[in-house]
This record gives C-alpha cells, structure tokens and sequence, in this order.
C-alpha cells in the first residue's frame, strides 16, 4: 500500500514537473498563477493544432506591460488564437509565423479568410508576410479590401519585392502626408508600378 | 505654406512638431517713428525657448537714431521632477545684449489641477543673477557708464483655462509649459487653447528697490487681451491681439514703457502695432493626427543598419523614452536622446512587430508614422514592418 501511494506521488509530482516545464517561464515570472494556467491552456491548445505560440505568450506579456488584469490577458490571448486560426484557413497549413502575424492584421483590418486564401493562391509560393502587412494598413486606411486582394495579385505578377511593398506605403504616406488622398495615390501606385513592370 | 517655408529658412530648423510654435514679429511705434522686430521666437516642444536677435531702430525726436538690440534664449527642463500633478523644474536664463548682458538662473515651481477640459495653474519662480547696462551710442541713455547690478526676481502666476482635447491629461501626462517672452505660459502640448486666463505677478530686486509689476491676460483662440501696470515708475499698457487669418497675428499696443529693451531705460508714451508669422508645425499636427491623437509629437523612424536596426523617433518634450515591444518580451529597451531625436539599436529578423513608446515611464504612446492595430487591452499598438 505504501509503496503504492510512493509510486503514485511521483507521478503526480513527474506531470507536475512536466506541466510547470510546459509553462513559458516568462509568463511564470510576469504574471499571476491563475492567468499564466489560463495562458497556458490555450498556448497548448496553438501547439496541439499546429499554430505558433509566440504571438500569443507575447500579447500576455504585452498584456501585462499595459497593466491589463489575468481575465482581460486571458480574453486577449484567446482572441489572438482564434485570429491565428483564421489567418491559417486563409494562408494555408504552410504559413510561417510571420505571415500569419500578417494574416491576424488583415483580419483586424476589415479583410477576410477569403481574401488572404485568393493572396495566397496568388502569390504562388512566394512569401506573403510584408505584403499581406503592408495592405493591411492601407485597408486601415480605408482601401477596400476586395480591391486590395486584386492588387496584390496583379503586384504579385509584377514580381514587385518586399522592398517595392514598403516603398509603396511610404510613397502613399508621403503623399497623403502632403494632402493627398488614401485610395487615388493607392490606385495610382499601384497602376504604376504594375503598368511600368509591362503589365495591364 | 510660405510662411512655413520661409520660418524653415530663416530657422534652419527641422519640421515642426504639432506643439512647436515660430512666431516673427515686425512691429512699429507710431508716436516716435521707432520700429523694429522681433524673433523669430521659437517653442520647441514647449521646453525650448530662442529668441533671434531682437532689433529697434529707435527715430526719436531725441537726436540720432538709436539702434536697440536683445539676443535671448532660455532652456528649460535640465532638471525636473514630477510627483502627481505638481511638477518643478530648475530653469537656466542667458540673455545677452547690446544695452543689456544678464546671466540669471532660477527654480521655478507650479502646481496643477486639471481635470477634464478644465486646468487650474499656480507657478512661482525665484532667481539670483547679474547684469550690465551699457548705453547704446546716440540713445537718450548713451554714454552712461555700464551699471552692474545684482538682481534677485521672483514671480508668480496664476492660470485658469479650458483646453481642447486631452490638453490637461496630457499636460500631466509629462509636457512641460514654459512662459514666452512676456512670462505668458504657453498652451500645453497637444492642448490648444480655447480660453486661456493668466495673471501674472512679477517682481525684479535690484539695487535695494523692489520693482513690482502685474500683468493679465485673456487668450482665446482668436484674439488676445492684455492689460499690465509697472509700479513704481508708472507703467502700464493696454494691448490685443487677433488672429484674423491663421498664421497671421496682428498686435495693437498703447502705454507708457521703456524705450527700448531694457526696463532701465526711460519710459515714453507709445502706440505700437505690429504683425507676426506664426507657424505651430501644422503638418505635423496633421500626419500625427491621423495616427494617435496622443501622439502628435512623436514620429517614428526605421533605418536598417549594416547590422540591425536604428529605430529614431522625435519626442521633443519627454525626458526619458523607452520601446517596447514583442521584440523584447514588452520589456522596456532604453532610448538614447540625440540632436535628431531619440534612438535605439535594435537587431532584429524581418517580420511584423508591435511597438510601443514609453514615455517618461508612465503613458504608452504609439509613435506617430506607424499604422496601428488594436491591443485588445483598450488601446493601441504600432505595426513596424521590418523588410
């Protein structure tokens, strides 16, 4: 009987060891028990189905930068899980972290699962993360986010690099900046930088 | 814009932030054919304070003309310290002059109470300096031999105003208000004005007389009135001053003042008018506007380096900034200041991160040139992109 109960304290205290290893010891270190058991459920849940947990041990720790309580980090966190799993329905199986990252601003920024699946079958294979970030902050901005997808696909086709993209928001904050509307430059740009490259 | 271009050239300064204000006045005195100009005067940030050469060219009935002139600046804010709503700051003055060279400094203390669009303002301030006076040739004092005072001033205000937007929680937040040229706290930053009450009570020692002087002030968005009285030796003046178009500041002014720069010159009776270019760094307000309003004096730079990252951003008015971010688990990463701002060396892979500004360790401010996201915790994060 002794023996028994021996043998099953340490395999209680083996899973507890292995649970407490589990944890992000910088959860453990910056926020309460009860919101770092919370945290930790849904970062299992993000490894079990494939996502990546960083984006989500570091909204609880930006969380908890901003003075936000366990229950509000919690609701955070699961909310960016739930974004990170659409993201993935629209960018595929193979997208990496950061264009799922990508993918959660898009989605916060009025566009669709849809809209990032079309991005993807157009992008051909190419990486999707700077585009995919740079319209969604033109779609904050008010640019459509149908007309967005179609021009991605058209500057996917013009081979326009990561590079061209952030150019392009920087040439449409210059010129909004110097009075200039958001969607005419964007349209303008775009036209340019897909008429120049020889395409309609 | 041409009266921007035209400060920029004169000032060669960088643009200006939504709180930095440049005001050139060219004014005349009607009754003595005296005029002249002044500024540009400059507020960077509302703790900054450059005046270029002010010039008189003085026509008096007295004789030769007589030319006046004053170079100030002042600098504020090498010490400070803030608790709640009270703050304090040490204040360093140089003036120099061609009638008038003084060196003084001071402690100025203020109390604040503002709520809501309301603030309540107290300030005092005590100094000790010297200055010299020297006669300008052809003046109605030239030739006096250079006099050498002591001088010990003091000064206290009052302030009652309504202030747009989150003028007065930002004010607390970490701006620093500082007096123009006429000892006038300037607004806030990020608060504009809507009315704006200062009464002000200055007083100068030096050898062995007090010399007390009032002044009062009502500023509202279009016009300003004032009305101020020098004991003593009779002083007093009744002035406003509207806006009538922005940018453009006409002054009327009447009274009995000192004929020049210096408050030991003889005072006459004058009837002045005068006009100024102000530019308050609208641009500027504008393009942080559209980001973060509680962002307007911050904008954001990304500069790749042979190895990492040279993140820059203006904050003219804060004394301690720091980035975070989930490029370091939202732990503060220190910002050095420098001429063009405030930097740090980041090394960091491509992708998408989430910033933040910490400023002067309290308020988390997104820096203004980034698009932003919400945080789910009731604010916002900026979205930097690095290729």
């Amino acid at each position: 009987m002794t023996t028994r109960l021996i043998g099953a304290l340490i395999v209680l205290v083996v899973a507890c060891s292995a649970r407490l290893e589990a944890q992000d010891p910088r959860l453990r270190s910056r926020l309460d028990a009860v919101t770092v058991r919370a945290v930790d459920q849904l970062t299992d849940s993000a490894r079990r189905i494939g996502l990546p947990t960083e984006p989500l041990i570091q909204k609880a720790l930006e969380g908890q930068t901003k003075g936000a309580t366990g229950d509000r980090i919690a609701a955070a966190v699961a909310a960016l899980l739930g974004d990170l799993a659409r993201a993935r329905r629209g960018l595929g199986a193979g997208a990496s972290a950061e264009e799922l990252q990508a993918g959660v601003l898009w989605l916060r920024s009025g566009g669709n699962e849809a809209h990032l699946a079309q991005v993807h079958r157009s992008a051909g294979g190419r990486g999707v993360a700077v585009p995919v970030a740079v319209a969604a902050e033109l779609l904050g901005k008010g640019w459509p986010p149908d007309e967005a997808t179609d021009a991605l696909g058209r500057l996917f086709s013009a081979r326009l690099s990561d590079a061209g993209f952030l150019s392009l928001r920087d040439q449409v904050a210059a010129a909004v900046r110097d009075g200039a509307g958001v969607l005419p430059t964007v349209r303008a740009e775009v036209t340019r930088l897909t008429v120049n490259r020889g395409l309609p | 814009m041409r009266t921007r271009v035209l400060l920029a050239i004169l000032l060669g300064v960088a643009p200006l932030a939504a709180q930095d204000e440049v005001a050139l006045t060219a004014r005349t005195r009607l009754l003595d054919r005296a005029w002249g100009w002044n500024g540009p005067a400059v507020w960077l940030g509302g703790q900054l304070r450059s005046e270029r050469p002010s010039m008189l060219l003085d026509l008096s009935a007295s004789g030769a003309p007589a030319t006046h002139g004053s170079w100030s600046g002042e600098a504020f804010g090498a010490v400070r310290w803030e608790r709640g709503v009270g703050r304090g700051l040490a204040a360093f003055v140089d003036g120099r002059g061609v009638l008038e060279r003084r060196l003084h400094g001071g402690l100025d203390g203020e109390w604040l109470n503002g709520l809501g669009l309301m603030i309540r303002r107290g300030g005092f301030s005590a100094g000790a300096g010297a200055a010299a006076y020297v006669g300008a040739p052809g003046s109605s004092v030239g030739g006096i031999t250079t006099a050498r005072l002591i001088l010990g001033r003091m000064r206290l205000a009052g302030e009652l105003g309504r202030f747009a937007g989150l003028g007065g929680s930002r004010d607390r937040a970490g701006s620093l208000p500082v007096g123009d040229s006429l000892m006038t706290p300037v607004p806030p930053a990020g608060g504009k004005p809507k009315a704006f009450s200062h009464v002000l009570v200055d007083g100068q020692f030096s050898l062995g007389v007090l010399e007390l002087s009032g002044r009062m002030i009502r500023r509202s968005p279009l016009a300003e009135v004032s009305a101020g009285a020098a004991g003593g030796r009779g002083g007093w003046q009744l002035g406003a001053a509207v806006e009538p178009w922005a940018g453009i500041r006409v002054h009327f002014s009447a009274g009995r003042a000192p004929a020049g720069p210096s408050v030991y010159l003889p005072f006459t009776r004058q009837l002045s008018f005068g006009l100024s270019l102000v530019d308050r760094g609208r641009r500027a307000a504008r393009r942080d506007t559209a980001v973060s309003p509680a962002a307007r004096v911050a904008s954001f730079e990304l500069e790749a380096l042979p190895e990492g990252q040279l993140i820059r951003v203006r904050h003219p008015s804060a004394v301690q900034v720091e980035l975070v971010g989930d490029f370091s688990a939202w732990q503060p990463v220190p910002m050095v200041r420098r001429s063009e701002g405030w930097e740090a060396h980041l090394r960091l892979m491509s992708g998408v991160y989430l910033i933040n500004l910490r400023v002067d360790g309290q308020s988390l401010e997104v820096p203004a040139g980034l698009s932003t996201t919400e945080d789910s915790f009731g604010g916002r994060a900026g979205v930097m992109i690095v290729p």
